[in-house]
């Protein structure tokens, strides 16, 4: 019967239909939700691809002037290299950059050398090395692609040209933040990163690297060993601003520490424009800072901090007298007597030269005008110390009011560094460790950085033959032991090669030196501002310059020149110098 | 159902045909079997579609789930990729391969799967193709080609994939989107997600379903039971009271419970049973009635028929002594009061058997002395008309349990009749015997009798014409006795004619007591000729007739 047989049918079709027990399909491709994040990278420079037909000279020029595109999306700089080269090219490996022109030759077939004026390198971590403008010759090697000549091989020793504004262009000075081992505090340390979307990702790198060796044991950094990206990227939210830093490879041992890391990481993060809050994630997991909800979003949030200091009050010595000034007034007027307070100032002897004072101005010190003697001011006290050496250099005081000195030892005539703790009027002066410090070198400077994590030492030594002396100025980090007394100073990083001349440095902050050196274009010594790891800036000329000595104020430092002839100047204008009084010394009280 | 035999086989066929027979035989089985069917069928249709809407729930909310996913982690690895500061080949791998083994989810058996691969046209080589348990195969090139055409939309497919070595497949939402990767172009992000998670639910769902339908097939079944129980059983009572009924059992009724329909139906039915009992005993009691009065009036006339009997005969002796014509009206009056004393008698035979009082007497007896004992008596009869009785007789004797004086009666009344009408043509007289049935067969070749008459000629005071010549001087009640005088010895008298052609009065007696015939035999052959060999070949031949023992208490 066809209806009976009918209805069997659907019964079986619908029963096996129903029992079959998988899921229905769905093979055609349907559309589903909007892709919200579209790749937002836009061409913003356009520099030409090689083309067909350039010669070996226009290959290596195309690239030279390509080059400074490499971080862009097109990265047509590429272009010009063989594809072997091309896959395999990190152009931040290690940079060149020259100033002025170039001169390209074609020295053979598949040959091509570039003739710049070399003013620095920038090794892959990012740190700049400036050195005197000098003419060297780099050597590309070309082969024939498919009837086109392409880049095979670079010059050892670079991966990357760049022209001093090309560099600027490419490269943004980027902080990165470690942590001071006394105090609440960050340390900076300035960083060229390439300046693309990946620069947040840069400066995370950077940042959970190892320490540099010269800051080992002086500062700390929360990012342990085989901490890393879990992703090798940095993304940052395009609407909120905000950076996902995702780590995995090591654990946090503490709380503590992982609000160290998420300070260190947000402190250099939210210097970058593009980033106005940080979320740090350990494997996956978002880490919360005590009193952040979410992204950090300021530095204020965080448990460590810029060191700020200020200084109301300089010590301005006219022969035996000291006088309180102003450094805010124009003119470095004295502070009247009713405005000073209980402050009360010794007559130095006119046998005593550097004089230096505590940021209370309680405790003042100074060296003979010999060099064999120290002699400390407290009150009405004093306290003379003639058995720490010879040379004994201007001595520096530090954050916990300790004096630093340098000189040399009396029977092995080597250089030492020595600390007086604060404590004791008659504290004996306790040398540092200095091993990497030479024989024949003698310390002619120190100044220890306003967090007290750092000391940028000037080194003499004296050429052999000539008998002449040449200085150097050199960083190193301070190491101190568990009561937080100094104990000795690490593997010094050479600061400023360039410069045949540094008579004097002192810090300006925390990242900033001010010097007075002398290139070797400068006919005479000259004042200069060097931030560490940047480009050296002149001062202005002050000829007979002999000490240049920063002012902390709210508003960023002010420097204070004195000349060799006792005048006492303040900076004018962009380069220039106003003589406002006569003085032997001007004494930042604390630095 | 042997639905792998042939049905057309007798061998296969038997069973079914059993089967068939005892479905259409219960109501009870077909109500069960129509209702597990249609329950079953009903099941079936509901559970197929809850579970389809199940199913389809739940890819849709993976679906829906998959997309949300597919989404945030597209997002998240196009602001990587975006992010990278690496911009060499084995960067940016190391970049895709970190990336994507961070989407991939926590363990292999669950979670995303991921697959990187360049975009349809595409072939810069920068990246190669890389998954984390996808196999390349798994991904639809249809899809791919879906991607490049709205690489701003994703792009779904529901499809099996295998998860690896070994496994299964599994049924997986894939979700492709388009991400650039820097230098090395556009590339499909596909993200399979296993419906692991759904399929067991699903499964679970699968098995509760098969559970609950057994479940109703089986609540069906019972309901059905017990409602067929509820119907039924009631149907069986009346249907068993009714053949109690029929077999005469007037007094059964049914109980009669609650006010339903059943109890209407039984109400119904034992009110039709009070009426047929009510009109029976109505008519019972009238009957009794008109016998009484028929065999009162017979007896009542019986003794001034006595006085007038003897004062007759003294008339009738003294008759020589009177007048010529006085002599003779003592001659009629002699004879009417025969007349009289046998209607009297026969009335009262007739009224004995109404009442029931009627007593036979059987004995063992050979019929056929009986026959020519009967033919002798109506011989004087036969010779007067100039009819010729012939005697077609078995040789050997014919026991028969019969009462020799009613059987007598009976051929007497028969061969009379046979004489008077058979026009003075002879009559044939044939006992034909079997083992049970002994049959006599009076034939008379006269005048016949049509059909009407044959219907009427058992009736009581009935004749076959008014206006004939009274020579033998009947009542009229003769063959009606004589049909009473068959019936109690559990025989049958028949008559079997055609007018013109002449007519066969047949009896037909069990040979013994224990037995009647219990159906009417076979009607009398017509005669075919006036007198022809063939008739008496015919009568004698006993009919086929169904016996049966004999039951009647008033035996």
């Amino acid at each position: 019967m066809p209806r009976r047989t009918l209805i069997i049918a659907v019964a079986v079709a619908l029963g096996l239909a129903g029992c079959s027990g998988e899921l229905p399909t769905t093979p055609d491709p349907r559309p589903g939700l909007p892709v919200s994040q579209q790749s937002d990278r836009e061409v913003d420079r356009f520099v030409a691809a090689a083309e067909e037909g350039d010669t070996e000279l226009e290959i290596v020029q195309g690239f030279l002037r390509a080059a400074e595109g490499f971080a862009s999306d097109t990265d047509v700089s590429r272009t010009y290299l063989t594809s072997e080269l091309a896959s395999a090219w990190v152009p931040t490996s290690t940079v060149s950059i020259y100033e002025g022109e170039t001169t390209l030759t074609r020295t053979g077939p598949g040959e091509v050398t570039v003739e710049v004026q070399t003013v620095g390198r920038l090794d892959a971590d990012g740190r700049l090395t400036e050195q005197s403008p000098r003419t060297s010759t780099h050597t590309f090697e070309l082969t024939e692609v498919g009837g086109e000549h392409r880049i095979s091989a670079f010059p050892d020793d670079a991966s990357l040209w760049l022209s001093q504004l090309a560099f600027e262009r490419a490269f943004r000075p980027t902080t990165l933040s470690y942590l001071n081992t006394q105090q609440d505090v960050f340390v900076p340390e300035l960083r060229w990163l390439a300046d693309s979307e990946g620069l947040p990702t840069s400066v995370t790198r950077a940042q959970l690297a190892p320490l540099p060796p010269h800051l080992e044991g002086a500062v700390r950094t929360a990012a342990g060993e085989g901490m890393r990206l879990a992703t090798p990227a940095v993304p940052v939210d395009p609407s909120s601003l905000v950076a996902t830093v995702n780590l995995q490879g090591a654990t946090l041992a503490g709380d503590g520490a992982a609000d160290e890391l998420q300070s260190q990481l947000a402190h250099s993060l939210l210097g970058l424009s593009s980033v106005a809050g940080v979320q740090v994630q350990v494997a996956g997991q978002p880490l919360r800072l005590e009193g952040a909800d979410g992204p950090i979003t300021g530095a204020t949030q965080l448990p460590f901090s810029d060191l700020e200091r200020e200084v109301g009050q300089v010590l301005l010595r006219v022969g035996e007298q000291l006088t309180v000034v102003d450094p805010s007034q124009y003119a470095l007027r004295d502070v009247p007597e009713s405005a000073l307070g209980d402050v009360d100032l010794p007559a130095v002897g006119l046998e005593w030269t550097g004089v230096s004072a505590t940021g209370d101005l309680d405790d003042l010190a100074a060296v003979s005008g010999d060099g064999g003697s120290f002699r400390r001011w407290r009150g009405e006290q004093v306290h003379t110390n003639e058995g720490i050496g010879d040379r004994l250099t201007a001595p520096a005081v530090d954050t916990n009011g300790a004096f630093w000195l340098g000189g040399v030892h009396r029977s092995s005539q080597t250089p030492r560094i020595w600390v007086v703790d604060a404590d004791d009027l008659d504290a004996v002066a306790r040398p540092v460790e200095t091993d990497w410090l030479a024989d024949q070198e003698r310390v002619h400077g120190l100044s220890i950085s306003p967090d007290g994590s750092r000391a940028a030492v000037v080194l003499g030594t004296v050429e052999s033959a000539s008998g002449e002396v040449s200085h150097r100025l050199v960083l190193s980090g301070i190491v101190r032991d568990g009561q937080g007394r100094p104990s000795g100073l690490t593997e010094p990083l050479q600061l400023v090669p360039h410069l045949d001349e540094v008579t004097s440095a002192r810090w300006r902050s925390a990242g900033e030196l001010l010097l007075v050196g002398q290139r070797p274009e400068d006919p005479a010594p000259q004042p200069f501002l060097l931030p560490l790891g940047g480009w050296l800036e002149s001062l202005g000329e002050l000829p007979g310059v002999v000490d240049v000595v920063p002012v902390p104020r709210a508003t960023g430092a002010e420097a204070i020149a004195r000349t060799e002839d006792g005048g006492i100047f303040v900076p004018e204008g962009q380069e220039g110098w106003q003589p406002v009084r006569n003085g032997d010394q001007v004494v930042v009280p604390g630095g | 159902m042997a639905s792998g035999t042939r049905p057309d086989t007798p061998e296969a066929a038997a069973p079914g045909e059993r089967l068939l027979r005892w479905w259409r035989g219960s109501l009870r089985a077909r109500v069960i079997t129509s209702t597990v069917l249609l329950g079953s069928l009903l099941a079936a249709l509901l559970g197929t579609v809850l579970y389809q809407q199940v199913a389809r729930g739940l890819v849709d909310q993976a679906i829906a789930s998959a997309q949300r996913d597919a989404s945030q982690q597209v997002a998240t690895a196009q602001r990587a990729f975006d992010s990278t500061d690496r911009r060499d080949d084995s960067g940016l791998r190391g970049l895709a391969e970190e990336q994507i083994q961070s989407m991939s989810g926590p363990s292999p058996e669950d979670g995303r799967r991921v697959h990187l691969l360049p975009a349809l046209g595409n072939d810069l080589g920068v990246v190669e193709r890389m998954a984390t348990g996808v196999a390349a195969e798994d991904i639809p090139v249809s899809l791919q080609e879906a991607i490049d055409a709205d690489p701003a939309n994703q792009q779904v497919v529901v499809q099996p994939v295998s998860l690896g070595e070994g496994e299964g497949r599994v049924t997986a939402v894939v979700v492709g989107s388009r991400v650039s990767l820097l230098r090395a172009g556009p590339y499909d992000l596909v993200l399979v997600y296993p419906l692991l998670r759904e399929q067991e639910t699903l499964d679970l769902v699968r098995q509760l379903f098969l559970l609950g339908g057994l479940g109703l097939v089986a609540l069906a079944v019972g309901l059905a039971l017990l409602a067929t129980r509820m119907v039924t059983r009631p149907v069986e009572e009346v249907a068993k009271a009714s053949q109690e009924v029929a077999l005469g059992h007037l007094d059964e009724r049914l109980p009669v419970v609650g006010s339903d329909e059943l109890a209407q139906l039984a109400t119904s039915f034992n009110t039709m049973a009070d009426s047929i009992q009510h009109q029976i005993r109505e008519l019972r009691s009238l009957s009794q009635l008109q016998q009484r009065f028929v065999s009162d009036v017979s007896h009542e006339l019986r003794t001034p028929l006595t006085t007038m009997r003897m004062a007759g005969d003294v008339l009738h002796a003294s008759r020589e002594d009177f007048a010529a014509p006085v002599a003779r009206s003592a001659e009629l009056l002699d004879q009417e009061m025969d007349r009289f004393e046998d209607l009297l008698a026969e009335l009262l035979e007739i009224s004995r058997f109404d009442s029931g009082a009627a007593t036979v007497e059987r004995h063992e007896e050979d019929v056929v002395p009986t026959v020519r004992a009967a033919v002798e008596g109506v011989r004087p009869l036969a010779e007067k008309v100039g009819s010729h009785v012939r005697l077609h007789l078995p040789e050997e004797r014919v026991e028969v349990c019969m009462d020799g004086r009613r059987i007598s009666r009976v051929l007497r009344n028969l061969l009379t009749n046979a004489v008077e009408h058979g026009e003075g043509r002879p009559v044939d007289v044939t006992v034909a015997v079997t083992a049970q049935v002994a049959a006599v067969s009076v034939r008379d070749h006269g005048i016949g009798l049509t059909e009407d008459q044959q219907r009427q000629v058992f009736d009581r005071f009935w004749r076959a014409d008014p206006a004939r010549t009274r020579t033998t001087g009947g009542t009229g009640l003769g063959l009606a006795i004589a049909v009473e005088d068959a019936r109690v010895h559990g025989g049958w008298l028949q008559v079997g004619s055609e007018p013109g052609e002449g007519a066969c009065f047949r009896l037909l007696l069990p040979r013994t007591h224990t037995h009647v015939i219990a159906e009417e035999p076979p009607p009398v052959p017509a005669p075919e000729g006036a007198d022809g060999p063939s008739a008496a070949r015919v009568d004698a031949q006993v009919p086929a007739v169904v016996l049966a023992l004999d039951t009647r208490e008033d035996d």
